[in-house]
């Protein structure tokens, strides 16, 4: 059976969760509690990092759905790194790119929370 | 036990209506589509389709209820690869659901939806059947190399 990890880092004003496994409408619960924790804690900047997730469902698209108001209307984003290609395909299929910021590394999603912070 | 489809089946698996079922449906059905020569890629998008349809089925067919059956079986005809995925839930006729443009979703922030729209754009064609207490959704993707 197929696992589902979401782990919370904390790099200067930004948290990054790292997700791996399967992310589908069974472990979507988990990740939502994750992201509502956060929130709720007033970590508004949040990074997804996707290098070891396998798998990606609308249960999972649906939770970045949920908390991406909430968050820009707090003066932060959930922006996206490191996604394997395959991942990438499902979040583009469903023209995802227009809503969310998508970089390749972390670094450079971090990047972009210092210099929109600045400005 | 061949149907009005021309199809033979091929294997099945029956779960019941949980949602930590569906990490079995998707390794019985990858199993199955790389097995037919799908290549990775092909075979994860009628995972996907799968497992959004039973995700589906799960939620609002069967209210969450985790004690009903789903069964889902293969099926090919030499031409085709079809999941068939039977149930005794809620109807719904997915083919009839209006799905708003990419740019009027994001506008209205809808969450839901979005398994439906992805099956549409997964599979080469969306069948269903609703006798009585039973449905029978059927999603079919040609198999490579096939020109039909």
């Amino acid at each position: 059976m197929a696992t589902f990890t979401s782990t919370v880092r904390t790099v200067g004003a930004v948290t990054v969760i790292d997700l791996s496994g399967d992310l589908d409408a069974h472990t979507s619960v988990q990740l939502e509690r994750t992201i509502q924790d956060l929130i709720q804690k007033k970590h508004f900047n949040l990074i997804i990092n996707f290098s070891n997730l396998n798998y990606i469902s609308s249960a999972g698209l649906g939770v970045f759905m949920a908390f991406i108001d909430d968050v820009r209307a707090n003066g932060g984003d959930i922006k996206f790194s490191n996604m394997p290609e395959k991942i990438y395909q499902i979040f583009d299929l469903l023209g995802f790119p227009m809503l969310y910021e998508i970089y390749k590394d972390e670094r450079e999603a971090i990047e972009k929370f210092k210099t929109s912070a600045t400005t | 036990m061949a149907n009005t489809y021309g199809y033979n089946p091929y294997y099945a698996l029956t779960i019941l209506s949980r949602t930590d079922e569906l990490g079995r449906v998707r390794a019985f059905v990858r199993e199955a589509a790389l097995q037919f020569g799908f290549s990775a890629a092909d075979a994860e998008k009628i995972v996907l389709a799968t497992d959004e349809a039973c995700a589906n089925v799960i939620r609002h067919g069967y209210n969450g209820e985790p004690f009903h059956f789903i069964n889902i079986s293969i099926e090919t005809n030499g031409r085709a690869f079809a999941v068939v995925i039977d149930d005794d839930g809620k109807s719904y006729d997915l083919r009839t659901h209006i799905i708003p443009d990419t740019q009027q979703y994001f506008k209205e922030r809808q969450r839901g939806g979005l398994g439906i729209k992805l099956i549409r754009l997964l599979v080469d064609e969306i069948d269903y059947i609703a006798d009585g207490s039973h449905n029978r959704l059927r999603l079919t993707k040609r198999l490579p190399n096939s020109s039909e």
